[in-house]
């Protein structure tokens, strides 16, 4: 396939504004800004059946569309961009924010007019301390260049970009945890509703959007429905960035069409699995997906395949795990993350997570009882769907899927 | 929009208007729905889950604290669903609480304790180490027992909405989340006390109730706090005659849930420590009470009435003043009426700055004739005084004096009789706004005690007599 959203990648001159114009960059701003109408391109969006990848797959036209229009809300309204990227497995945005931050510029400028916002944000992952420079840079520059600012372009469309970095909190990427976060505020999930689009930052209209989501839409409305349409399978359309690690040979960022064969994807683009071990399990879209076993692995990598399998798209962080790899330790090592990263509000997940991971030390050091993994499931039972965000849920889901489909290693841990 | 709705909860039709808070409404009709972070008086947190109902066409339980109340809504508070997730909300909480309850001073009006026993597993799975944070000092007022805080955010919210201080937030994150102070700083609220009414368990305690009493062990009485014209609803707890806690009494109109921590101290600070005025007095020398009244009445026919100066004191009740006010009318109507000076203003919640609880009472039962001792600069040859200690400015040859406590200026006055103080009387005051409130007694009075109306019920005779 021919690369889209990687075709910058390892290639640091396209950062600069001069070269990424002279690859076509800004064009579509231009041509957009005077030629296309806000609503037109939210139906092209709309068309195209762009879906957010920041993990939840919500139809990314319809997202836009909750926007209520100008003259019901007039004053500021907001377009953020999440680069909170932290699901681990995930390192899919991180490429885009180091090789073509213009490209997100582009792509922020362009879907901010199409829901009338005046302000952005890009709020990134506290951790990404090397990309900062890189966007402050490409942000100074668009605005010399008068992509950003008053009257972009001589139209009277006119657009702030600020880039706001995290604290390093893996919550932040939820999307209202954001949003308050941005407000200066302890980053805590809000309960829904309301939602952003309504109530967002500082009660204004608001819409988070994942920094691949947006890369998308210049392609879209420059090449158009039809092209991206003929990306990807009978399922899922349109480029996509996977995230391949754990025990693979070639480990990284691969582009390829939607709803590309899981196998595929690890054996023929990752090159298979190191030392000719034999493959165990794969999470499919970052570690708070349900694992798949080997044998689940021959399937279509989009939204609707995976639910049915009982797992999630996510963000196409494909963690990779053979014959050697012990699930309760790899268990132990997500469930302590989630702990460690539970915002704290909600009682289930506050306490519960902290719990599961005790119980899984003990199973790992040997020390289990026998109650304790049907514990488990019935932890997951009662954290799942009991929080004000999903985090709660991120922590049970792979919990019930190892223990479940694995539950002959965690009977290994018991006294 | 249908002014009304129909809802039902637990096999109850209920009538409504659409959008109101489940909690409320069921709260209204007699239906209990556990709850700890959930509070009328602030922002719906929704973070304690242990509000679960089960609302039919939902596949998981709801909060219904977040939950408003739509047409044809079918609530179940007792379905295994709900039961299920509340039981388990509990196991959450319980699994790291350090179960103290004999030692905690919450115990007994503790919604952590009631909750488990009503709705709680009667066992636990947990089996893990307890987290144990340590206790700190957040004030000289107050304490934080972390390990049994449950973060439900009650105390932040407060402090932040309410009070409109942030001096309280999370710190760290997670199972680690716990309530604190900005580094190195003190709780500096005027209002933190309030806190520790609203924390559902025995995190936050007050520092002057610490270890004192077991709740189940003191006396409750319901009264008014006398420190401030707000006058605001409180709940006296006693043993053995002293007040040993006050807590706020919800009022929508005038204090809502709440009271300043001034006025809780009130009985510590300006009752329990000082001295009592015990028996009657001459010039520093014990006289029997019937010498008293006989040479008290004496004294004022002495004088003519114009150079009588009667004050009032702002912390009698109105039913006082109005005695005082029909004796002056029929005995000394030619007497000069004042009383303590009243203070404007207040702060941005519920103190005012007056002293007393009475000062409009005061002004409004004598009027006209209720003169401003500042504005007072005639002098007077006998000052007849119902609790006001009288200013220097005022120009007085002789004083004699009705009151609770021992002043220093007593010893030199002419007569002193022993008087009440508040809390051994009942009556009503009116607050700043003109709200007529009426309390109760709830302390004995010392033997000899006099209120205004005793008092002069026994001197008025005597003057008759003349």
């Amino acid at each position: 396939m021919e690369p889209v959203l990687s075709r910058h990648f390892n290639d640091s001159q396209y950062r600069d504004v001069d070269t990424y114009m002279a690859d076509g960059g800004y064009r579509v701003l231009k041509s957009t800004l005077k030629q296309r109408a806000p609503e037109e391109i939210i139906q092209t969006v709309k068309d195209a059946g762009l879906r957010g990848l920041g993990g939840a797959g919500f139809p990314t036209g319809m997202k836009w569309s909750f926007v209520p229009s100008v003259e019901e809300r007039p004053g500021n309204r907001y377009l953020v961009c999440n680069a909170d990227e932290s699901e681990p497995g995930t390192f899919k945005d991180r490429a885009l924010l180091t090789w073509d931050p213009h490209l997100i510029i582009e792509s922020m400028v362009i879907s901010g007019f199409a829901m009338s916002m005046n302000i952005g944000f890009i709020y990134l992952r506290g951790e990404f301390t090397e990309i900062t420079p890189i966007i402050e840079k490409a942000i100074a520059q668009a605005y010399e260049k008068g992509f950003l600012g008053n009257n972009i372009l001589g139209s009277k469309f006119s657009f702030e970009l600020y880039l706001h970095r995290g604290a390093g909190a893996y919550i932040c990427g939820e999307e209202t945890a954001l949003l308050e976060s941005l407000e200066g505020k302890r980053g805590y999930p809000r309960l829904k509703p309301p939602f952003p689009a309504t109530h967002g930052l500082w009660r204004s209209p608001t819409n988070v959007n994942n920094v691949e989501t947006l890369c998308l839409v210049p392609f879209i409305l420059d090449r158009g429905v039809k092209w991206f349409r003929s990306i990807g399978n009978d399922k899922a359309k349109g480029p996509k960035l996977y995230c391949l690690s754990g025990r693979v040979k070639r480990p990284g960022v691969y582009e390829l069409p939607m709803g590309i064969n899981l196998k595929e994807l690890i054996f023929e683009h990752g090159g298979g699995i190191p030392n000719d071990k034999a493959l165990k399990a794969v999470i499919p879209g970052g570690s708070s997906c349900p694992v798949l076993t080997a044998a689940e692995c021959d399937i279509s990598m989009d939204f609707d395949s995976l639910a049915a399998a009982g797992s999630m798209f996510g963000t196409a962080a494909v963690i990779i795990m053979d014959e050697t790899v012990s699930m309760v330790e790899a268990l132990y090592v997500i469930t302590r993350f989630y702990a460690h990263e539970s915002c704290g509000q909600c009682t289930p997940c506050r306490e519960g997570v902290k719990w599961m991971q005790d119980i899984l030390r003990r199973l790992l050091k040997g020390r289990g009882r026998r109650e304790d993994i049907d514990l488990l499931i019935t932890m997951c039972d009662q954290i799942e769907r009991r929080t004000i965000c999903a985090l709660g849920d991120a922590a049970a889901l792979p919990v019930r899927s190892f223990v479940s489909k694995f539950r002959h290693e965690f009977e290994k841990g018991i006294q | 929009m249908n002014p009304e709705i129909s809802v039902k909860i637990d096999d109850k039709e209920i009538k409504t208007a659409p959008g109101v808070n489940l909690i409320d409404l069921a709260k209204e009709h007699g239906i209990e729905i556990p709850h700890y972070c959930y509070h009328p008086a602030l922002a719906v947190a929704g973070n304690c889950r242990i509000c679960f109902v089960e609302v039919e066409g939902m596949p998981h339980p709801q909060i219904a604290c977040n939950t408003p109340v739509r047409d044809g809504m079918v609530v179940r508070t007792k379905s295994e669903l709900a039961v299920e997730a509340r039981k388990w909300t509990l196991e959450f909480l319980l699994a790291n609480h350090p179960l103290d309850c004999p030692v905690c001073d919450k115990a007994g009006e503790c919604d952590l304790q009631n909750y488990a026993f009503k709705y709680g597993r009667s066992h636990t799975d947990f089996v893990e180490k307890k987290r144990t944070p340590a206790t700190v000092r957040l004030s000289d007022k107050l304490m934080l027992e972390k390990d049994r805080c449950i973060v439900c955010l009650r105390c932040v919210q407060f402090l932040r909405d309410v009070d409109g201080k942030e001096e309280l937030y999370v710190h760290q994150r997670g199972n680690s989340a716990e309530i604190a102070t900005a580094p190195g700083k003190d709780l500096e609220s005027d209002y933190q006390l309030n806190t520790a009414d609203i924390c559902p368990v025995g995190a936050l305690s007050p520092t002057n109730f610490r270890f004192a009493e077991r709740v189940w062990n003191l006396e409750k009485r319901e009264s008014i706090c006398p420190l401030c014209p707000r006058g605001c609803n409180t709940k006296i707890d006693i043993k053995d005659n002293v007040v040993q806690r006050v807590v706020p009494r919800f009022n929508k109109e005038v204090n809502s849930y709440w009271m300043c921590d001034e006025g809780r101290s009130y009985f510590s600070k300006y009752h329990t420590n000082r001295r009592r005025i015990e028996g009657f007095w001459h010039r520093g020398e014990p006289i029997d009470a019937a010498s008293f009244f006989v040479s008290v009445a004496r004294r004022l026919q002495q004088e003519a009435a114009t150079d009588i100066l009667v004050l009032v004191s702002n912390w009698l009740c109105n039913e006082d003043i109005q005695a005082i006010a029909d004796f002056v009318d029929g005995s000394l109507s030619a007497a000069t009426i004042s009383g303590p000076p009243f203070k404007e203003g207040g702060d941005h919640l519920l103190r005012r700055w007056d002293f007393g609880p009475n000062a409009r009472g005061l002004r409004d039962i004598f009027k006209g004739r209720f003169h401003e001792p500042n504005k007072l600069k005639q002098s007077f040859k006998l000052a007849l005084s119902f609790g006001v200690t009288p200013s220097k400015d005022l120009n007085i040859d002789e004083l004699i004096y009705l009151g609770a406590y021992m002043e220093p200026f007593i010893a030199n006055t002419l007569y002193v009789a022993p008087g009440v103080a508040h809390g051994e009387i009942h009556g009503s005051y009116t607050n700043f706004a003109g709200v007529v409130q009426s309390f109760d007694t709830f302390l004995e009075a010392p033997v000899q005690a006099h209120t205004c109306e005793e008092f002069i019920g026994k001197l008025l005779p005597l003057l008759e007599h003349r």
